[in-house]
C-alpha cells in the first residue's frame, strides 16, 4: 500500500470514536483491535513458519492472570504489569518451543492443544493464586503516568496505538532475514537448513516472539475488561481465534485483520444473530474453502483477483482464460 | 592442488544396509569430481554424511583441516559446504529472489533493533543483499523471474535456481546431485558449461550425475561408487579403462 493510503488510513482510525459515538460499539472496535493482534501472532507461528498451534488462548490467559496478579495482589503499575506479562508469556512459549523443537508438524499441534487443557486446568484450580472459579476480579483500568484509560474511548486509542505498533513489528520481522528464515522452515526444513539456518532454533524463535505479542494482548485485555475469568481461554477460544487468522489468509498480515474483522465484528450487529455466531462461521469458512482456499486475502485471494480482474480489463485475455474451466 | 576435504574410512548402515562402506575420498581445491555409480551406489549417501545430515557409523571427515565428523547441517553449511538435491527442493511459496535472500541467511547479519526500528528497505544489509541477489540472478538468466513465486517456475529454472541459491552462500565446496536429471540432450550440454563457470567463479564443485558424457566431459578426477564402496579414482579416462568400473556398469565377460 502506498503512504498515501497508510496515513488516510490512520487518520480514518483515530476519527472512529467521535463519528460512531456510541460507547457500546467503540467496545466492539476495541475488541477487534486486541483480537487482530493475536490473529497476527497466529499468523506469525502458524501461516509464516507452518507450525500448527492451536493453543494460543493459553498463552493469553498467561499474559492476563499474570499481569491481574502482578498488579491486583502486587500493587505494580500498569505498564510494568504489562510488559513483565508480554515476557513472562514469550518465555513460556521459548520453553514449549524447546521442547517441541524436534516434533513433526502434528505432533505439535497435539502439545499446543495440551498445553492449552493444562493452563486451563491450572487457572482453574491454582485456588490461591489465579482464584479458581472466580477468577481475579478490580483488575485495575491502564494508566500510564497518570492518564487514565478509563472510557471505552481513551482505551480505544491505546488498543489502536498497540495495534498499530504490532503490526508494524510483526511486519518487520516478516520482511526481514528472520521472516525469511521463518518461510523457510515451513516450505522446506531441509533445504533450509542446509542454507544455514538453525531450525530448531528459529522454531523457538518463532514461537516465544508469537507468544509474547499474544501474552500482551492477554494483559491489555484483562485491564480493559477489568476481571480474569478461566473459562475466556478455552481451546474452543484457541480454534475461534485460529479461524480468525485462516479466514483472512495465512501468509497475510492485512488478511488478518479482516479476518479478525469478519469474525469479531460481524457476529455483533444483531445480539440475536451472536446465536447463530457459530453456524455462521461454519458456513463462512466452508464458503472461503471453496473459493479463496488459502484464505480471503492469502495466495489467490480477494486482492490478487481484483488485480487480475484489472489486468484483464486493459489486456482482455487473461482473464478469460482462467475463468473458462 | 591444496587439500580441501578428506574423508576416512568413512561408513554408514541402515540396520543390516551397508550403504558406505570404508569410503576414504579427497577433494582438491577447485577441481570438478565427478562421483558416478549404478543405482543405490551409495552416491546420495555420501552426500548427506559429507554434509552431516547423517552422523556416520565409523569413519572422519576433515575439512579446511578441521575434524568436522558429526557437526549439523547448519553448521557445515555456515562453513562452506553446501549442496543441491536430487529432487530440487527450493522454498515454494515464496519468490525467487527471497529464495536467493534465504541463501545468504549466514551472511546478512542486520541487528534485531535494526530490523525493529527500520524501515525493511532502510537497512543496509538488506540492500546489500537484495543488490547481490539480483547480480547473481542474472549471470544464471533468472533476474526477469524474480518476483514470481519459485513453485511456479519451470523445471529448467528450478534447477538453475536451486543452484544459484546454493551458489550465493559463497561456498567452498558445493555438492550438486544429478543438475541434469530429467534434461534433454541440448540442455545437458548447456549446464556442463554452467557448472565449468561456477567452479571457476569460486566453488570446488563435486557432483552426481549418472549421464556419462556430461560427467566425462567435466570432471578433472572422478570417483566410482558400487555397493557402497569406492571402486575406482582417477581421471576419466583412467575410470573409463577401469575393469571394475566396467564390470560395475555391464557386468563381468563370460569365460
Amino acid at each position: 500500500m502506498k503512504n498515501k493510503y497508510k496515513i488516510l488510513l490512520f487518520m480514518f482510525a483515530l476519527l472512529i470514536p467521535p463519528i460512531i459515538r456510541n460507547e457500546y460499539y467503540v467496545r466492539i472496535v476495541n475488541i477487534f483491535y486486541m483480537y487482530s493482534v493475536v490473529a497476527l501472532s497466529i499468523n506469525l507461528i502458524v501461516g509464516f513458519c507452518g507450525q500448527l498451534d492451536m493453543g494460543r488462548a493459553a498463552f493469553m490467559g498467561l499474559g492476563a492472570y499474570c499481569s491481574a496478579i502482578l498488579t491486583v495482589k502486587m500493587g505494580l503499575p500498569f505498564i510494568a504489569a504489562f510488559l513483565i506479562s508480554g515476557a513472562f508469556s514469550g518465555l513460556i512459549g521459548a520453553v514449549l518451543g524447546f521442547l517441541c523443537r524436534k516434533s513433526a508438524f502434528d505432533y505439535l499441534t497435539l502439545v499446543t492443544i495440551g498445553f492449552n487443557a493444562i493452563c486451563q486446568i491450572v487457572f482453574l484450580n491454582w485456588i490461591p493464586v489465579t482464584g479458581g472459579v472466580m477468577g481475579i476480579s478490580r483488575v485495575p483500568q491502564p494508566n500510564i503516568f497518570g492518564f487514565h484509560f478509563d472510557t471505552n474511548t481513551r482505551f480505544y486509542y491505546l488498543a489502536l496505538f498497540f495495534l498499530a505498533a504490532s503490526f508494524i513489528a510483526m511486519h518487520r520481522i516478516c520482511n526481514s532475514r528472520m521472516g525469511r528464515a521463518f518461510e523457510a522452515i515451513r516450505d522446506d526444513s531441509i533445504a533450509a537448513e542446509y542454507s544455514g539456518i538453525n531450525v530448531q532454533l528459529y522454531k523457538i524463535l518463532n514461537f516465544a516472539i508469537g507468544s509474547v505479542f499474544t501474552g500482551l494482548t492477554g494483559a491489555l485485555f484483562v485491564h480493559y475488561t477489568q476481571y480474569a475469568s478461566p473459562f475466556n481461554y478455552t481451546l474452543d477460544e484457541s480454534i475461534y481465534q485460529l479461524q480468525m487468522a485462516i479466514l483472512g489468509g495465512l501468509g497475510s498480515l492485512a488478511g488478518s485483520l479482516v479476518g479478525t474483522f469478519i469474525l469479531v465484528v460481524l457476529p455483533e450487529i444483531s445480539r440475536s444473530f451472536y446465536e447463530y455466531r457459530l453456524l455462521f462461521v461454519g458456513i463462512l469458512m466452508v464458503v472461503m474453502m471453496l473459493y479463496f482456499p488459502n484464505g480471503l486475502l492469502g495466495k489467490e485471494g480477494v486482492g490478487e483477483r481484483l488485480i487480475a480482474v484489472r489486468l484483464g480489463m486493459l489486456g482482455g485475455k487473461n482473464s478469460r482464460k482462467d475463468s473458462g474451466g | 592442488m591444496a587439500e580441501l576435504l578428506r574423508a576416512e574410512k568413512l561408513s554408514r548402515h541402515f540396520g543390516g544396509v551397508k550403504a558406505l562402506t570404508n569410503v576414504n575420498l579427497t577433494v582438491n581445491e577447485g577441481e570438478i569430481l565427478g562421483v558416478i555409480g549404478p543405482n543405490g551406489a551409495g552416491k546420495s549417501t555420501l552426500f548427506n554424511v559429507l554434509t552431516g545430515f547423517y552422523k556416520p557409523s565409523d569413519g572422519k571427515i576433515h575439512y579446511k583441516n578441521r575434524d568436522i565428523t558429526g557437526r549439523p547441517v547448519f553448521e557445515t553449511a555456515k562453513s562452506g559446504i553446501t549442496r543441491t538435491f536430487q529432487n530440487i527442493r527450493l522454498f515454494d511459496q515464496v519468490s525467487v529472489l527471497q529464495n536467493m535472500l534465504v541463501g545468504m541467511h549466514t551472511q546478512l547479519r542486520p541487528k534485531f533493533t535494526e530490523i525493529l526500528f527500520k524501515k525493511p528497505d532502510a537497512i543496509p544489509e538488506e540492500i546489500r543483499g537484495r543488490k547481490d541477489a539480483e547480480e547473481v540472478l542474472d549471470s544464471f538468466g533468472l533476474l526477469d523471474v524474480a518476483h514470481i513465486t519459485a513453485g511456479n517456475l519451470p523445471y529448467g529454472k528450478k534447477r538453475r535456481l536451486e543452484i544459484a541459491r546454493a551458489f550465493i552462500s559463497k561456498p567452498s565446496l558445493l555438492l550438486l546431485d544429478e543438475p541434469s536429471a530429467g534434461m534433454n540432450p541440448s540442455e545437458t550440454v548447456e549446464m556442463m558449461k554452467f557448472i565449468k563457470d561456477i567452479r571457476d567463479k569460486g566453488p570446488t564443485v563435486v557432483v552426481i550425475e549418472h549421464n556419462m558424457k556430461l560427467i566425462m566431459g567435466i570432471s578433472d578426477r572422478v570417483a566410482v561408487l558400487n555397493f557402497g564402496e569406492k571402486i575406482a579414482d582417477g581421471t576419466p579416462a583412467e575410470v573409463q579403462a577401469n575393469h571394475e568400473v566396467i564390470e560395475a556398469y555391464l557386468g563381468k565377460e563370460e569365460e
